[in-house]
């Protein structure tokens, strides 16, 4: 690896973030110091941050590091079951979301079993039935309508 | 004196009614366990119990929150001494002593002792806590927005240049958490900034979300197929068996209140605290040894030092969150965030304004620092048998409560949206080498700092020389400015030693 590719992509990320951060923050208007306006301090944020990434990138042209490696399936199955979870509460109620999105995070772990799977499911739904429905009366339905 | 003991009065009165003691004892209880299970940290804790804190009273909620937080630094260190794994970053350096301690059939000496120390370590900070808080609240009336903007800008630029990684990443982290701290209806002017036509993102974003996701999911992320399955402690840990020899007491008593000193400055410090303090105890230790090559074999002095120096560290953090408003470190970031929350703005005025709240939150660290030796002495078997839970099992559930916890804020769903989105940023982050840390102290502070800087310039009719004008508020930019020197000066020096041996 010539390059550090982990600086490299940290630091793009951030000149990104900075540069769009405050040309949309030119929006709202940046003032003088005497009368300051509400984009005054985002684009000065926006600047700043930049400003790191710079810092950032230059150097790691010159110097070799690597990426650690990416979990895409982990990753996907844990932010997809929080996706899940919040699109089928409404409908669904809390005892079959909370076992789908069970069954959904429990796919990142290679090892576990289909029917490990089922079980802890059931098990976490009724724990969490019990404690944030029955115990803390959380204003959600339990089971579908 | 009489004033003192007049307050403590007061404080006791609060916090021994049967309420307020179960809810220390369970915020101890909760913080050890999730202390000594790596991969949920104080962090993800606090957020999760947040919501649940709006049906108690401020006093109760926040003495839980607080049992919680000095509770974890306790169980941090059982995980590390048995298992080489720390339950949490200021613990990481007691796995260096603590688990060939343990390898040598020391551990439960090395319990014992971290246990005594951490509860001395805390003691101490408590003292010092009630010595300072009453000082600095009286320096705190005396500052304008000038002098609040400039002791924020110490306490982030000192956040990301001390905290672990690249002072430039930790700098971008505390401008990012600036930048989110934006978003939402600004109080000034009353102009909506960045909320893209959602309403839901006109009182800005979810602090439980963004914490959740950054810390909580991003750890979940990264700690399943790497945690491994593991067996049972190896060995049981009786309490015969934790009777230290006279020569480890001898041995511990310097460090432990060299450490408590270590960590006593850096818990007041706003922006810095106990991870930090336990690293520069544990140098601290190793350099002042007539030994230093006992150190990382199983020296207890790298064990009792350190523990000593975060419990003072975790104690000492309350003062600038308290009296000024200033968090001393990322948690204390979020349990100010509580505090706001619930309607009690911290400040110089919280003690004389919320005397109850305050002394009673003193007492209270004191009852459940004894509450913890309790814990953590006779109990320590049932934590090593909790230890043994694989994690394939506790990561569902902590996911799905992780997401209730979060809705029941607002009862929004689009929050677990918000959440999932600083999950995944949480988890770049992680990929890309940044600390999450400083983000959630830039984010918590930011409205705060705008304010102050907008305030200033306006009584200041727009002139920018304010700030160095004011006598306060130009020695806290003189110190800043000394720490950004300093980590330029040390920059160079890493990079000149890298050149050259290589």
């Amino acid at each position: 690896m010539k390059r550090d590719s982990q600086d490299l992509l940290a630091g793009a990320l951030l000149i990104a973030i900075g540069v769009s951060f405050a040309i949309y923050a030119q929006g709202y208007g940046v003032g003088t110091l005497r009368r300051i306006e509400p984009g005054l301090f985002p684009t000065a944020l926006g600047v700043i941050m930049a400003g790191l990434g710079l810092i950032l990138f230059v150097p790691a042209l010159f110097r070799p590091g690597q990426l650690p490696p990416v979990e895409w399936r982990t990753g996907a199955c844990i932010l997809g079951s929080f996706i899940v979870f919040a699109i089928a509460l409404r409908p669904l109620g809390l005892a079959l979301t909370a076992f789908i999105t069970v069954i959904i995070a429990s796919l990142a772990d290679r090892q576990t079993g289909w029917g490990q799977r089922l079980l802890l499911a059931a098990a976490i739904s009724l724990v969490t039935v019990v404690i944030f429905r029955v115990g803390l009366g959380l204003p959600v339905q339990t089971l579908w309508r | 004196m009489e004033g003192l003991l007049t307050n403590l009065a007061l404080g006791w009165s609060a916090a021994v009614s049967p309420t307020t003691l179960l809810y220390c004892f369970l915020g101890v209880l909760f913080g050890t366990i999730v202390g000594v299970l790596p991969g949920i940290g104080a962090l993800a804790a606090i957020s999760l119990l947040l919501p649940i804190t709006y049906y108690l009273d401020p006093t109760a909620a926040i003495i839980m929150l607080a049992g919680v937080y000095y509770g974890s630094v306790y169980g941090g260190s059982t995980a590390a001494i048995l298992l080489n794994l720390p339950g949490t970053i200021s613990t990481a350096v007691t796995c260096l002593d603590g688990y060939p301690m343990s390898k040598q059939g020391r551990a439960g000496v090395a319990l014992l002792m971290t246990a005594v120390a951490s509860f001395v370590g805390a003691m101490i900070g408590l003292v010092l806590l009630v010595l300072f808080a009453p000082a600095i609240a009286e320096i705190g009336l005396r500052f304008g927005p000038a002098e609040y903007f400039s002791v924020m800008l110490l306490g982030l630029v000192a956040a990301s240049v001390i905290g672990a990684g690249s002072p430039v990443k930790g700098m971008a982290m505390v401008v990012l958490g600036l930048m989110l701290g934006t978003v939402g209806i600004d109080v000034n002017s009353g102009v909506p900034r960045f909320i893209f036509g959602q309403v839901a993102l006109m009182e800005g974003l979810s602090l439980v979300a963004l914490a959740m996701g950054l810390f909580g999911v991003s750890e979940v992320i990264s700690s399943v197929n790497k945690v491994p399955t593991r067996s049972r402690g190896e060995q049981s840990v009786t309490l015969r068996s934790m009777l230290p020899t006279r020569d480890d007491i001898r041995r511990s008593v310097l460090p432990m209140l060299r450490g408590s000193g270590v960590g006593a400055f850096f818990g007041m410090l706003p922006g810095t605290g106990s991870s930090i303090a336990s690293f520069v105890s544990y140098a601290v230790e190793k350099r002042v040894a007539r030994e230093p090559g006992r150190f990382g074999k199983g020296a207890i002095e790298g064990v009792t030092g350190p523990e000593a120096a975060n419990n003072t560290a975790v104690q000492t953090a309350f003062v600038p969150t308290l009296t000024l408003g200033v968090p001393g470190d990322a948690v204390m970031a979020l349990l100010l965030g509580a505090l706001i929350l619930h309607g009690i703005p911290p400040g110089p005025m919280l003690m004389t304004e919320e005397p109850v709240l305050f002394w009673g939150l003193i007492v209270s660290f004191a009852i459940g620092n004894v509450m913890l030796l309790v814990l953590n002495i006779p109990m320590v078997g049932l934590w090593v048998r909790l230890l043994s839970i694989p994690y394939r099992i506790l990561y569902p559930a902590i996911v799905v409560f992780i997401a209730i916890g979060v809705f029941s804020v607002s009862n929004n769903t689009f929050d677990v949206l918000v959440l999932t989105a600083f999950g995944l940023l949480g988890y770049l982050m992680i990929l890309l080498g940044f600390s999450p840390a400083p983000l959630l102290l830039g984010y918590v502070l930011g409205p705060l700092m705008e304010e102050h800087l907008r305030r200033a310039l306006l009584l200041a009719r727009g002139d920018i020389a304010v700030f160095v004008q004011r006598p306060i508020s130009a020695t806290l930019l003189a110190l800043t400015a000394a720490l950004l020197l300093w980590m330029i000066y040390s920059f160079i020096r890493s990079r000149r030693s890298r050149a050259d041996g290589v």
